[in-house]
């Protein structure tokens, strides 16, 4: 933690190797959180990218008040969020239910299981499944999801509300089938 | 039910019937890390490229604000009165500018 704080200081004074580390360090922790946001390999791989793109400009404003691993998770969920929005004009189920297909299978082939969990994480909302993961996977408070995807905090509530009945109606119809 | 009660209980179901297959999910998508190497050459290159786009938005700013400078000299050395009419204009449509781009960002403020 101690050099972590180290490092994050030297990258915010400008030092190119100090902020490559910090990136080396976090790159599997983001890819990680972004291929679950967004249930989609190649989402994933470009957003972890745009992500580190954004994290290199804007740097020297990083003020150290949150995580560093904190602050890359604020600029990936922003920049999924804008992406669903751009894509809204356009089929769901083109934009969604090809590529959850694509991980189940890549999922699949790796582990030989696809859990029901994962089919009805894959099938909520990006907005309602970023929500449920920083809340209740990552342990974030509400507020502080707010802060992060800079949205009300009755918008974190009611999407919360949303995902977490929709997984438990998916998971019970399935135990009950 | 109070709210910590229902907050407690949502996060047992998820820990419960999702956590672990999540975590399973997240260890077979363990990702190539590139080696430091590779994200020092990244972060050099976007740098250079950021320093890069600086000197040319610098540029045409610069080249921009001669015109306007320029434009606005020719104006008043033709037409005083025409010169104050302009200024008038511009200073109007800065302050409403303004008024809409932080005006938006303390109603939000605000809200939240």
């Amino acid at each position: 933690m101690h050099d972590e704080m180290k490092l994050i200081k030297q990258a915010v004074r400008g030092d190119t190797r100090a902020l490559s580390e910090l990136l080396h360090q976090h790159y599997s922790f983001l890819f990680q959180y972004v291929l679950k946001a967004t249930m989609n390999k190649s989402h994933a791989e470009d957003v972890t990218q745009e992500t580190m793109l954004r994290a290199i400009e804007k740097i020297a404003s990083f003020q150290g008040k949150a995580k560093f691993s904190t602050w890359l998770i604020s600029i990936a969920s922003r920049i999924i969020v804008d992406r669903i929005r751009r894509e809204e004009r356009e089929k769901k189920w083109l934009r969604e239910e090809q590529p959850l297909r694509a991980i189940r299978y890549e999922t699949l082939q790796r582990s030989d299981e696809w859990p029901e969990a994962l089919q009805a994480l894959g099938q909520l909302s990006s907005e309602a499944r970023i929500a449920v993961l920083l809340k209740y996977y990552y342990g974030y408070a509400q507020e502080e999801i707010a802060t992060m995807l800079d949205i009300p905090l009755g918008t974190v509530k009611s999407r919360l509300h949303t995902g977490l009945k929709q997984l438990r109606k998916e998971l019970t119809e399935h135990e009950e089938a | 039910m109070k709210k910590h009660e229902k907050d407690l209980i949502d996060q047992l179901w998820f820990d419960d019937h999702m956590k672990e297959q999540v975590s399973r999910f997240e260890a077979i998508h363990e990702p190539h890390v590139p080696d430091l190497h590779a994200f020092e050459q990244f972060v050099h290159e976007h740098k250079q490229g950021m320093k890069r786009k600086l000197w040319k938005e610098l540029a045409i700013f610069w080249l921009m604000a001669c015109f306007v400078f320029g434009g606005m000299m020719w104006v008043m050395d033709r037409n005083l009165v025409w010169f104050l009419i302009l200024q008038a204009v511009i200073a109007a449509g800065g302050i409403v500018f303004v008024s809409m781009t932080f005006g938006k960002g303390m109603i939000r403020k605000w809200k939240s």
